[in-house]
């Protein structure tokens, strides 16, 4: 579903991204470990067709998100650090608005309440304005959005930084919820020990290189913690 | 995504923000404030024309007591032409206070003595661009700020804040999304800012319904032209801060600078020809004139005639000399004439680049302060004067008074208004400001990747 092909991404005469290839399967997630400026971020720019590339492509279930953005934005779903809603209007309306901006069809009232609960949201909370949500709130309008959207990938970019223990592990069921329906699932994140229970493969990056490709299932929490600061510690 | 549901939206979230209905309740309160002005500096112009016409009444009585008894002279009604506020008047005093309202017109009056009373500073040009504080000055200097501040962040704000970056995530074309935006945004401060000009404009006594009309249509292409400002520098600006800085910039250029120093340019180009010096330099002209007038008569005196006519030689000495004047200071007169015409012109032609100046024109235009209608008062005086100086020569060849009936008859003045609120001048101006916007958005067009870029 997602592809990674020798993507190069230059900044001036800055190497931010150099020669990444991985590919997420759908029902896979795939997290991206590494410090800041690592790369991953800017590796879930070029899915999204913010950044474009220097070298190499990346694909959206076969297609170039630089030739056709809209028919891999209505794939995605995109959640960065803090999913950024607008303050003025509720939850419901929130999710509607950015359903039709997605282009749903069926956005019945009974469908947009029904993935605003399956997202964990209290009902009660439906119709406040988000502008009093936690971050935690948010994120779970976001992924109610993955729902009524039917996002075959999702992006998420350091989606637990920030949150309580109690947030997290209940983002990281959602997740799970959402890979069980098939989406592929590409995550940046600094949080090693989430990472390795929640995804399928891990990549370690440092200075836009993805030094190694991990087997989430095969590795320990300490291994992987040994192996990172390893990495990290490398010169490129 | 449909247009209507994305403005819906936006609409929905401008009016939970507290920050529009203030900008609201202060533009009802500044432009009630401005309203009553302009209805105040009306009411003290027909209090002053009600003197006039009280004063004129005067005269014609005691006039006519001399055409009763026959009094060896041509008595004609001595008029004072007056130019009353327009029909729209409270909306703007424009250029009224720099031009005569007010004329005497005599038959044996020289150039000067029609607007003896007023000899103003004619076609001062700082009014075109700044007045009083009246409805015209909120159109012109303060919905700007209104438009601008409602939508200055319409997309830096959610840039920002990272919204812009969930939006972009959607399949959706970022420049009909901004432009519908905008659109929204403007629409929800436009009309309600427009109904409150209108309202306080008719409280004021402006009621009349083309003029109205004819306002409403110039605020709705100035605030449509302060919109396209606003898109393009959402387009460019990365944050709120650059964004609130740039419409203050653009603010501060269009509405207060560029006049200023365009008419700086116009004063170095087409200098305004001193109405001082022509008066004093008429004034000399005239009495050298007229003093070896006097020193000619004195040495040539007309021949007594037998029998005296009815009306004295004297009287036609003092026209035939009048006439003399006139020649001979008419092309002190033209030369000056053509001074203002031309400084008028480089005027006119500038305000068409000028958004802000051309929506004062226009709103002077509508509220019959222009210029033009001033000028035409002027030429309508002098037209006046010239009748009721021919028909004074008529009285002369014919040797015969004024009866009690002819000077009854006499002709009065009424001022013909020509144009009105749709004139040529106000349509140009209306073209001029959708020129500006369609060419603001034609940029905007060209600089919307800029809004993609996170």
């Amino acid at each position: 579903m997602l592809s990674a092909n020798a993507l190069t991404k230059d900044y001036g005469a800055h190497r931010a991204l150099d020669d990444v290839n991985f590919t997420v399967g759908s029902g896979e997630i795939y997290s991206l470990l590494g410090a800041n400026g690592a790369g991953k971020s800017t590796t879930i720019k070029l899915f999204l067709g913010f950044l474009t590339p220097t070298s190499g492509c990346a694909e959206v279930d076969g297609l170039d998100p630089q030739q056709q953005p809209h028919a891999v934005r209505r794939r995605l779903l995109y959640i960065p650090e803090t999913v950024a809603l607008y303050d003025e209007l509720t939850g419901y309306e929130n999710l509607d608005y950015f359903a039709r901006l997605a282009g749903v069809e069926d956005r019945s009232p009974a469908r947009l309440r029904e993935s605003l609960a399956a997202a964990g949201l209290a009902s009660d909370a439906f119709n406040r304005r988000v502008g009093h949500y936690s971050k935690g709130m948010r994120q779970k309008v976001g992924i109610a959005l993955a729902n009524i959207k039917e996002a075959k990938a999702l992006l998420l970019d350091e989606p637990t930084s920030g949150l309580d223990p109690e947030a997290s592990a209940e983002f990281h069921d959602l997740l799970m919820s959402q890979r069980d329906r098939g989406a592929a699932i590409l995550m940046a994140t600094h949080d090693l020990f989430r990472a390795r229970e929640v995804a399928t493969t891990i990549g370690l990056m440092q200075a836009g290189g993805l030094r190694r490709t991990l087997d989430a299932s095969k590795i320990t929490a300490n291994d992987l913690e040994s192996l990172y600061l390893e990495e990290m510690g490398r010169r490129p | 995504m449909s247009s209507s549901a994305i403005a819906g939206y936006e609409v929905r979230r401008l009016l939970r923000d507290r920050a529009l209905p203030a900008l609201l309740i202060l533009l009802l309160g500044l432009s009630a404030y401005a309203a009553w002005n302009g209805a105040d500096w009306v009411h003290k112009r027909e209090a002053a024309i009600g003197l006039i016409k009280e004063e004129e009444q005067e005269w014609l009585a005691s006039s006519r007591e001399f055409v009763v008894r026959s009094y060896p002279s041509v008595i004609l009604r001595i008029t004072q032409p007056v130019l009353p506020p327009a029909a729209m008047a409270p909306l703007s005093v424009g250029q009224a206070d720099t031009y005569p309202f007010t004329a005497d017109t005599f038959p044996l009056g020289d150039y000067t003595y029609l607007f003896r009373r007023v000899w103003a500073d004619i076609g001062s040009p700082t009014v075109r661009a700044a007045g009083r504080f009246d409805l015209a000055f909120v159109v012109v200097f303060l919905l700007p700020l209104v438009i601008l501040a409602a939508t200055y962040d319409l997309w830096s704000r959610e840039r920002e804040r990272g919204v812009a970056a969930m939006v972009l995530s959607q399949p959706v074309a970022v420049g009909p999304l901004i432009a519908v935006k905008a659109l929204a945004r403007g629409l929800v401060v436009l009309l309600p800012s427009t109904a409150i000009i209108l309202a306080v404009a008719a409280w004021a006594g402006a009621r009349d319904p083309i003029g109205l009309t004819a306002l409403a249509l110039a605020v709705l292409a100035y605030g449509s032209f302060w919109l396209a400002v606003a898109v393009i520098i959402s387009l460019v600006a990365r944050r709120s801060t650059e964004a609130a800085i740039a419409a203050g910039a653009v603010w501060l250029l269009v509405v207060v600078m560029a006049p200023s120093l365009t008419l700086a340019a116009v004063d170095l180009a087409a200098p305004a020809p001193s109405e001082m010096r022509f008066a004093t330099d008429l004034k000399a002209r005239t009495t050298e004139i007229t003093e070896r007038q006097r020193l000619y008569r004195e040495a040539n005196p007309t021949p007594v005639r037998v029998p005296a006519p009815t009306i004295p030689d004297r009287l036609r000495d003092a026209y035939a000399d009048l006439i003399a004047l006139d020649s001979e200071i008419a092309p002190m007169i033209a030369a000056h004439q053509r001074a203002k015409h031309a400084r008028r012109h480089v005027l006119d032609t500038v305000r068409f680049f000028l958004p802000s100046v051309a929506v004062q024109d226009a709103l002077d235009r509508i509220a019959g302060s222009d210029a033009d209608r001033a000028l035409a008062f002027e030429s309508q005086a002098r037209a006046a004067q010239l009748e009721l100086r021919l028909l004074f020569k008529g009285y002369l060849d014919r040797d015969a008074l004024v009866t009690p009936t002819e000077y009854d008859n006499l002709p009065g003045f009424q001022f013909r208004e020509s144009g009105g609120a749709f004139q040529a001048g106000v349509l140009e101006d209306l073209a001029a400001l959708i020129a500006a916007t369609l060419l603001i958005l034609i940029a905007a067009r060209a600089l919307r990747g800029q809004a993609a870029s996170l």
